[in-house]
């Protein structure tokens, strides 16, 4: 079934708080999720004709985002020591919302966790762990095949729980 | 036997076949370690999901909703949509016979990676189906002449009468490096687009509109539909007071 403009618009509408999920995953940081999902939206709706219909819209979407991130990062020639002070600065700045101390807390933790992961496991984590993605649409998302999916979620997951649940442990 | 970390984590997450998630069940049932890394697992995701929930539940910024609903969409996506919209309008009975068979004039559209200004000037006209002129590029065609300033980013350049007898006028939008050129011809009191180009200027020979250089697509075009002479001032002017008839 086509898909109208107005209709797309609306979808789009629909995923934002997934986008910004998935772009705070990958930035570590609220104010840079929020221009990477605005840059995505535009992005997205000035090229919607590369976009099949009848496909997924938000892994279309995703992939928009991560290939911006990419290359907001080759951009600006960040290191990975850089991208790890950017994820710490999540503990002070947060999402409104997280406005509850114990909730920001844990927010911090896990944005820090996620920080310390390469950004090609944050964003398998983030489509998989987070997003509930099945392997095949995170793999086609991230156009990369789902061997390599999994392998990054297995390494990243160990990392992860080291990280999240050991901090929880020594607290 | 033991499973890889990739099938555990695959088990996990439920993706593997049904045969291969109770094999790893049992394998998980029968070892401490295996049981240790599972629930832990599980914990993870647990605390990956609380970690944002108050997020996902919080409003989205207002400055997002708008860029989703005022970026203009490409140029090809909008004329895939107004297809669309002319199929549906073909196979309606109603309006099977209401569709012309042929574009007003060339049917050209050329420069398909357009990009700001077209799409949110023209779109799909409800009742011809036609690619039409909209809000203030419609209303430029309609009240603006050849010798006043662009106005609201559209300069009127050429008007003619074509050889079905209707009048047109080229018209340009933006100005900067997204500049639209375009050819309207006036039908069933809408002004029908027949040709349009973005994307970089090219230089200027046979036609010089309205001060600017035309794209070589919009001059064939005008080349091909003119009926005698360019409109001069006076007849411009007579044309517009006369509501373009």
């Amino acid at each position: 079934m086509d898909a109208s403009t107005d209709t797309v618009r609306r979808q789009i509408i629909a995923l934002l708080p997934r986008l910004r999920r998935f772009a705070l995953t990958l930035t570590g940081q609220p104010s840079d999720a929020d221009d990477l999902v605005q840059d995505t939206v535009e992005r997205a709706l000035r090229h919607l004709h590369q976009w099949e219909q009848g496909t997924r819209l938000d892994s279309w979407m995703f992939r928009i985002a991560q290939n911006l991130f990419i290359d907001q990062l080759r951009a600006k020639k960040r290191s990975s020591a850089v991208i790890a002070n950017s994820f710490d600065g999540a503990e002070r700045v947060g999402f409104d919302g997280a406005a509850r101390a114990e909730s920001r807390i844990a927010f911090a933790d896990t944005i820090a966790a996620l920080g310390s992961l390469p950004s090609d496991q944050r964003s398998a984590v983030a489509l998989v762990l987070i997003d509930g993605m099945s392997y095949r649409d995170a793999a086609q998302a991230l156009e990369i095949p789902i061997g390599t999916l999994t392998s990054r979620l297995a390494r990243a997951r160990e990392a992860l729980a080291t990280r999240v649940l050991g901090r929880k442990a020594e607290s | 036997m033991s499973p890889t970390r990739e099938e555990l984590c695959a088990y996990i997450d439920g993706e593997l076949e049904p045969a291969q998630m109770a094999s790893i069940a049992a394998l998980v049932e029968s070892s401490t370690e295996l049981k240790q890394y599972v629930y832990n697992q599980e914990r993870l995701l647990e605390n990956l999901h609380a970690a944002f929930a108050t997020m996902m539940n919080e409003p989205v910024p207002d400055q997002l909703i708008r860029t989703a609903t005022d970026t203009p969409v490409s140029f090809r996506a909008m004329v895939r949509d107004w297809r669309t919209q002319r199929s549906a309008l073909r196979s309606s009975s109603v309006f099977r016979f209401a569709v012309p068979a042929a574009a007003l004039v060339v049917g050209l559209f050329v420069g398909v990676g357009i990009e700001r200004p077209a799409s949110s000037y023209i779109g799909p006209s409800p009742t011809s189906g036609q690619i039409v002129a909209q809000a203030a590029l419609a209303s430029a065609l309609n009240e603006q002449l050849a010798s006043q300033p662009a106005q609201s980013g559209t300069r009127i350049g050429m008007t003619f009468r074509n050889k079905s007898g209707d009048i047109c006028r080229t018209f340009e939008v933006g100005g900067d490096a997204s500049t639209t050129d375009g050819l309207a011809c006036r039908r069933g009191g809408e002004w029908q687009i027949g040709a349009l180009v973005n994307g970089p200027r090219q230089a200027a020979s046979t036609y010089e509109l309205a001060g600017s250089s035309t794209p070589a697509a919009i001059r064939d075009a005008v080349s091909s539909e003119m009926n005698g002479l360019p409109f001069d001032a006076t007849a411009e002017r007579k044309a517009h007071d006369g509501g373009w008839k």
